[in-house]
């Protein structure tokens, strides 16, 4: 016998054995390992059985998913949508048993041979057991019981309780699972309704939900449903003509009101409220139907706002377009609106884009108010100092004594001083060295007992600067304080959850709008008509330069080096805080190095938002009490003014306060300074 | 039996494999290679032997995870809502305020329409009903058709109740101290003691002549004050055998008790006198002129003494 020939029979016998032992080692391996395979639920449809948790709008609209599917038989969805996920994910669905042979061959000569390319053979049922039961791991032992649950599902149901079992699971990303969901969050239509250019879109999605996020990525969600397009051309659904046609289609993509995407500052807020009260799994796995106090137009007013002053304050600043997805390297914003009677959120923006950074910059944020928070100390003075708005103090460089420490030197926005004025001209224009004067007199804990009585939680230090906002507070502790001057003194505790219902509506929990009165009505209201000057001819007159011509009340706030700039205002029914800043406290300042002040950088957002927000509404007053009147006064002495004077002001005082406007019964001249200095 | 021969070179070996045994074995691992790529029987049989073997295999992965999650949260919202529903349940059909009191804990609420509780403020004593909320305040909301609802929530120091508009906003609220809710209870347990157990009776216990022939001296307001709805006494058709007077004063009312035997059973009916009249019926009593109006107490309640 030659050499190779005894070779060849070594190879032979060995190869024999090794096929013998080989099929043994498979057939043990199979039964040792399906043994634990997951049991699969029968019937198939029990997958989609969870009740999602639902939260609805004030307005009664689901803005809204959680968890669960919302399912539909496959007589409810699109036929393009069937025909487009056959044609991508796996064309001869109708043809295999849980494994598309051609296709492992074509798969393992591409990962073979062509090296950097890697392609996979799953079919449709295999992707069903891979979501239904696996994790992600890649492992050659994961795939081959993934493999196995495919075949026992092709085994025990048809073809038409898989697809349908699958087009109900699979993620499309922003939270929308299964195909109505998808339909409803970025449509706003059944599914049944997509089009084929529609349905093209969706179907290209699965293979990758954030990559190809239309809402983000529309530029790369267009080409996936161009791949989409030629294969169901490829595959003979539809014609190129056809494809080419649906390509070319307007897409448009979610109407206002419709479902919102998972990620946004209100729903995040919304959630993390309740998982604090029922704990995660409750509300992402029980079904809760949550009513929150949204209002989906003014949401949509206030991003769209947000959205326009950022883009402006980048043009200002010179920011670069392309920032590489650097949060901290834009401006952001933030903008929260109160209702004034109640305390609940109609709109809240946490910041410039939600995907980007989620810190929530209306709540988490703790960012100086600066002279946003003088209110505060004007009510505390109108109340404990004896003064009225009135009485007149002078604008001086002066220096406040602080006990063990360097005497505090506050110097005003524009670096001059105007001398004697009345209280109301000096909050209209913001003028810090009379509000350190106000706060060395009555010193800083009226001012942060006000600020209390008002709702603001954050940490507040007890020195005198408390008074220009030195210490940190969130918009929404902004937005909320300042309602309780908008209502008169009483005061709200602002929510976002009206009710909370199990899903066989049941209540849970349902808010309970007390208030209780905090401040004094005819003081709150004083304080009230000097701020409606800023607005009207103060530092926040931008408001009314932008055309918001409803009677309001605010206060512009900007902090040193221009970290923060702030415009707090009230209707009589409305409160809205807006911040801007860098998320990193850097200076804004313009080409020029001028910095921007609340006026410039916050005071826009807010107008152009009120203006959208109280379009068609009536002129709404503030309520005036009983023992208010109105007095025409010489802004820099405080004297009685003829009313046609145009110099003259108005101010409003207490019954007490009169007296010091009517003649006296010694005849002498009435004197209003009432001590102010 | 066949030997098996090793054949020595290659042409034997080649003869063998292509002998007509060895075409046909090549030809059936062929053909069952063609039916199964046509015909799938390999997917088919490993499928059918894990569809019998299903029922035995673990509930795992993340499908059947996720199930009991939802199962959990499910059971444990239910447990809330059943509680609530529970203690909406006896709230409505509590015949007192004490009833409802005694099954909230700290932190939990419920909500009774306005009419019921109008029907469970009649029945709290005089005295701390009116401390509560005047009825002239109620009878304004119930005609201003606004008060739609009633929230009572158990706190740590009492119980606050809120009297709701429709849209839940609030229209008045009020807290109902711990030291009255303590009061109301106490009372609520009289009905079936005498006038012995309870301490604040026990130094002004009359017999019901004595008390009624008083009484009956005094002017017809004197008497309206003291015993303002008279005809709960004459509904009684048992024996009234005593009377008694608290020592402590709520608000201007101070408690009468009235004893009232049937055979061996005694029960206390609780009646509030305007402060006044009381003291005026005491003072004849006790062959006094009226005393002092008295001193506050640490619990709020005024002592007669």
């Amino acid at each position: 016998m030659t050499v190779w020939l005894r070779r060849l029979r070594a190879a032979f016998y060995s190869g024999l054995l090794l096929l013998g032992l080989g099929a043994a080692g498979l057939l043990i391996f199979f039964f040792v390992s399906v043994r634990d395979l997951p049991r699969v639920p029968e019937p198939l449809s029990r997958i989609i059985e969870t009740p999602p948790t639902e939260i609805y709008a004030a307005t009664g609209e689901r803005i809204m998913l959680i968890g669960g599917r919302e399912a539909v038989p496959l007589t409810g969805v699109s036929p393009f949508f069937i025909q487009a996920v056959i044609a991508t994910e796996d064309h001869r669905f109708w043809g295999h048993h849980g494994i598309d042979h051609l296709r492992i061959l074509k798969a393992f000569w591409v990962n073979l041979f062509r090296t950097g390319r890697v392609e996979g053979a799953s079919t449709i049922t295999q992707q069903l057991a891979k979501n239904l039961f696996f994790s992600f791991q890649r492992t050659y032992l994961r795939k081959f019981r993934e493999l196995a649950v495919a075949l026992q599902i092709e085994a025990r149901y048809n073809k038409t309780e898989i697809l349908e079992a699958y087009v109900n699971q699979i993620a499309f990303g922003v939270g929308a699972h299964g195909i109505e969901q998808a339909s409803q969050v970025f449509f706003g239509k059944p599914a049944l309704q997509l089009s084929l250019a529609e349905a093209a879109l969706l179907a290209g999605l699965p293979k990758s939900p954030t990559r190809y996020n239309p809402l983000r990525h529309f530029e790369r969600a267009r080409e996936r449903q161009k791949v989409v397009l030629a294969r169901m051309a490829a595959v003979g659904y539809i014609s190129t003509d056809e494809a080419e046609t649906a390509f070319q289609a307007r897409l448009n993509l979610r109407p206002p009101g419709g479902l919102q995407p998972a990620g946004s500052y209100f729903l995040d807020l919304v959630l993390k409220d309740l998982e604090e009260r029922y704990g995660s799994e409750v509300v992402h796995h029980a079904g809760l139907k949550v009513f929150t106090t949204l209002d989906p137009q003014l949401q949509a007013w206030a991003a769209e706002s947000v959205q326009n002053g950022l883009t402006r304050l980048d043009q200002v600043l010179r920011v670069p377009a392309a920032v590489g997805g650097d949060a901290g390297a834009h401006p952001q914003g933030a903008l929260v609106a109160v209702e004034a009677h109640s305390g609940a959120v109609r709109a809240l923006v946490g910041g410039r884009d939600y995907a980007e950074t989620e810190f929530n910059r209306a709540l988490q944020n703790n960012r100086q108010p600066g002279s946003g928070f003088k209110p505060f100390l004007y009510y505390a003075v109108l109340e404990k100092g004896g003064l009225s708005p009135a009485t007149v103090v002078v604008d001086q460089k002066v220096a406040i004594p602080v006990p063990g420490q360097p005497a505090w030197i506050p110097r005003n926005f524009s670096g001059e001083h105007e001398g004697p004025m009345i209280l109301k001209r000096a909050l209209a224009h913001s003028v810090n060295s009379v509000a350190a004067q106000l706060v060395g007199r009555i010193g800083p804990k009226p001012v942060i007992d006000t600020a209390r009585r008002c709702g603001i939680k954050s940490p507040l230090a007890p020195v005198p600067s408390v008074a220009l906002g030195t210490s940190g507070v969130s918009p929404l502790e902004m937005a909320a304080a300042f309602a309780s001057l908008a209502t008169g003194g009483i005061q709200h505790e602002p929510f976002w959850i009206r009710r909370v219902e199990d899903s066989s509506g049941r209540i849970l929990e349902e808010r309970i709008l007390s208030s209780r009165r905090t401040l004094d009505a005819a003081i709150a209201f004083q304080v009230v008509d000097m701020m409606r000057a800023v607005v009207d001819e103060g530092t926040g007159a931008t408001v009314r330069q932008l055309g918001f011509q409803l009677p309001a009340a605010g206060k512009t706030g900007t902090t040193d080096e221009f970290n923060d700039a702030w415009f707090t205002g009230f209707t009589p029914t409305l409160s809205v805080c807006v911040w801007v800043g860098f998320d990193r406290g850097m200076s804004m300042r313009d080409a020029q190095g001028r910095g921007i002040t609340g006026a410039r950088g916050a005071a826009p957002i807010w107008a152009e938002f009120m203006r959208k927000a109280t379009e068609g509404e009536p002129r709404r007053d503030f309520a005036v009490p009983s023992d208010i009147r109105f007095v025409q006064v010489n802004p820099v002495n405080g004297q009685p003014a003829m009313p046609w004077n145009p110099r003259s002001m108005e101010v409003a005082l207490r019954g007490g306060q009169l007296k010091a406007f009517l003649p006296s019964s010694d005849g002498r001249e009435p004197s209003p300074t009432g001590g102010g200095n | 039996m066949t030997e098996w021969i090793e054949p020595k070179d290659g042409r034997p070996w080649a003869a063998r494999i292509f002998s007509r045994q060895g075409v046909l074995t090549a030809l059936a691992a062929l053909a069952m290679l063609a039916s199964e790529a046509k015909l799938h029987w390999v997917e088919r049989s490993v499928g059918a032997y894990l569809v019998s073997t299903n029922a035995d295999r673990p509930e795992s992965g993340a499908i059947w995870e996720k199930g009991r999650k939802a199962q959990t949260a499910r059971m444990a919202v239910d447990k809330l809502a059943a509680d609530r529903e529970a203690n909406q349940r006896l709230a409505r059909n509590a015949g007192t305020l004490n009833e409802i009191i005694a099954s909230l804990s700290p932190g939990q609420g419920v909500m009774l329409s306005a009419e019921h509780f109008r029907e469970l403020y009649q029945k709290i004593p005089q005295g701390i009903a009116a401390e509560m909320i005047s009825p002239f305040d109620l009878l304004r909301f119930a005609s201003e058709r606004q008060w739609n609802r009633v929230y009572l929530e158990q706190s740590a120091d009492g119980l606050m109740v809120y009297l709701l508009a429709p849209n839940n906003h609030v229209l008045r609220q009020f807290k109902v101290a711990s030291a009255n809710l303590a009061l109301m209870a106490r009372k609520s347990a009289m009905a079936s003691q005498s006038l012995e157990d309870l301490p604040s009776f026990q130094n002004r216990i009359y017999s019901a002549e004595r008390f009624f022939a008083a009484l009956a001296s005094l002017p017809e307001e004197d008497r309206r004050g003291l015993i303002p709805q008279p005809e709960r006494l004459l509904e009684v058709s048992e024996q009234i055998s005593r009377v008694g007077i608290s020592d402590e004063a709520l608000a201007g009312f101070i408690d009468v008790g009235v004893e009232i035997r049937s055979g061996s059973q005694r029960r206390v009916l609780l009646l509030q006198g305007q402060d006044w009249a009381v003291w005026r019926l005491r003072s004849l009593l006790e062959g006094k002129t009226p005393a002092a109006r008295g001193a506050k107490t640490s619990q709020g309640t005024y002592s007669a003494q």
